[in-house]
């Protein structure tokens, strides 16, 4: 990777907003400029050369995060383009809002993660995210289009709320998974023993849209890419809101 | 002009006459083979000229499962009309009847970048009757429609280009059986290349035809020069008394390079076998220069 890289500086975790820290709104600033700016960070603010160190390179290349022993939260949040790898865990509302691009968390993502920030109507909008570990609570949430794929597994309320986008998990999710769902996708990398509340069986088959998915997602190394099969469980749901969105189980 | 002959051949000074078109490419997948194969002969068939079909398609090459995208053997269709509007009218209603109703079939964007776009799912989606359901990958969008064994996919819209309509080439031999050997010889030799198309039958058209006709109702009839029976009431007939039979080429094709290469494969493998074979001389279809601005001289296509 040749953008800019930014590696924590200290041990002791610390929270930090890095939802100021966009490929779009850094591409073309020196790494001084950059290292000027103030995040805020444990009910303060820091500049950003304080929290952590930068490495030369050009942000509209991607940003480099390593975050040691910070809590990064929002990390990617509304961005619209370009990369994010973040060599680590994130917190919570990583890519939330997110409209294009590509976030990469090698590690664990808090809650929310490609959900929607406090006070906005919508969650994610558009672009990838893939998550290496596990995800917390509420994945997904009110997401309107996009893709976030999980290696590890999400907790409760995935998708909830959905009005349309993909959502691919491939451990499996905690309570109420697609919980108010308009539309939209929840994938699941393993298979359901009944179908969720608010949904029904709607059979197993094969899903020739699922090798588009699967071709959107070459290079990302994550779980639904290497999967080799298309064949999955659909529940249809939730019933309350119109039936219109799925949970397919791979079978 | 000094007279070109090729292998004993007769090439003719002068020229295939061609016109401006609209096209776009499809991808067509199904399970197998054979039912990509019946896909795209619905999907093609009456399709010859725009003179009565309003396009003009054909297979422009199969393709393996690993150049589709869903993973599946599939064909690239090629389809000509003669404006943007037409050519939408046409591939909705080509892939709604065709293309939608055959089983396991999808249908994807073969041309991808391009300033305007004509609807292909986006116009059919409806079929659904609201249950179809958009699935956007990266900035490709997709729409999955319930049918009867499963789902159709379909891409939303598909880009158009400017491309070149009525390259074409006539080979005059001594008879049938022969000329339509050369023919045959002359289509196996343009089909494998890229963006291309024969849109008759077998890739061959026996009744080329003339603009106008003594009735008033038809825009086109027979091309009497050309017809070796009328020979002896033709007063412009430009066959010679030992030719017995006249087949033709037509090509459509992405730009006037890929014409050209084309003539040129299709003739040099028409006279390869040379007068032995049966093969007198090839010429060209023009109407003096009014159809269209393209103009692909043989002796220029050949030199």
């Amino acid at each position: 990777m040749s953008g800019l890289s930014l590696t924590y500086r200290g041990d002791a975790g610390i929270m930090v907003d890095m939802s100021a820290l966009l490929p779009e709104r850094l591409a073309g600033l020196t790494a001084d400029a950059i290292a000027g700016m103030p995040l805020p960070c444990g009910g303060g603010s820091a500049r950003i050369g304080d929290l952590f160190e930068l490495s030369a390179g050009d942000a509209a290349e991607g940003l480099l995060i390593r975050p040691g022993g910070a809590i990064l939260h929002r990390v990617g949040a509304g961005m619209t383009m370009g990369r994010i790898l973040v060599a680590g865990d994130a917190g919570n509302h990583a890519g939330a809002g997110m409209i294009g691009g590509l976030l990469r968390i090698d590690g664990k993502a808090g809650d929310s993660l490609g959900g929607v920030l406090p006070g906005l109507p919508l969650g994610m909008r558009g672009g990838l995210i893939s998550v290496g570990g596990d995800a917390g609570d509420r994945v997904g949430e009110r997401m309107r289009r996009g893709i976030v794929v999980v290696d590890g597994r999400a907790g409760a309320y995935s998708a909830a709320f959905t009005v349309a986008g993909t959502l691919a998990v491939a451990g499996g999710c905690g309570p109420h998974p697609g919980f108010g769902m308009r539309r939209g996708t929840l994938l699941l990398g393993r298979p359901a023993s009944a179908a969720p509340d608010g949904f029904a069986d709607g059979g197993t088959r094969d899903w020739l849209f699922l090798h588009l998915l699967r071709r959107a997602l070459e290079g990302t190394g994550s779980w639904f890419e290497r999967a080799g099969t298309t064949r999955a469980h659909r529940f249809i749901g939730d019933l309350a809101e119109g039936g219109r969105g799925e949970i397919l189980a791979v079978v | 002009m000094a007279e070109l002959q090729i292998n004993g051949v007769r090439i003719e000074d002068t020229f295939a006459e061609a016109f401006p078109m609209t096209y776009t490419r499809l991808v067509i997948t199904a399970d197998t083979p054979a039912w990509v194969d019946a896909a795209t002969s619905s999907l093609t068939g009456f399709a010859t000229s725009v003179i009565g079909c309003g396009c003009e398609a054909a297979v422009e090459r199969l393709l393996t499962p690993e150049e589709t995208p869903d993973s599946r053997p599939g064909a690239a269709v090629m389809i000509f009309g003669m404006s943007t509007g037409d050519l939408a009218k046409h591939v909705v209603n080509r892939v709604g009847q065709c293309v939608m109703t055959s089983p396991g079939s999808a249908c994807y964007a073969g041309l991808l970048d391009g300033a305007k776009r004509i609807p292909l799912g986006g116009g059919l989606r409806y079929f659904g009757d609201g249950h179809q359901i958009a699935k956007t990958f990266g900035d490709r969008r997709f729409w999955r429609l319930p049918v009867m064994d499963g789902e159709f996919v379909c891409e939303d819209s598909v880009a158009v280009g400017k491309g070149i309509g009525g390259g074409n080439f006539l080979i005059l031999a001594a008879s049938h059986r022969q000329c339509l050997a050369a023919a045959e010889a002359a289509v196996a030799a343009i089909r494998p290349l890229p963006g291309i198309i024969l849109p008759f039958p077998g890739g061959v058209v026996r009744s080329g035809s003339k603009v106008g006709s003594k009735y008033k109702a038809l825009i086109a009839s027979t091309n009497t020069r050309f017809c070796p029976t009328l020979r002896a009431v033709e007063p412009e007939t430009l066959l010679s008394p030992d030719v017995e039979a006249v087949l033709e080429l037509v090509l459509d094709g992405t730009d006037e390079a890929t014409i050209r290469t084309g003539m040129r494969a299709g003739i040099a493998a028409a006279v390869a076998g040379g007068t032995g074979a049966g093969v007198l001389a090839i010429t060209a279809g023009n109407y003096g220069g009014k159809l269209g601005p393209h103009h692909f001289h043989l002796h220029k296509v050949m030199a």
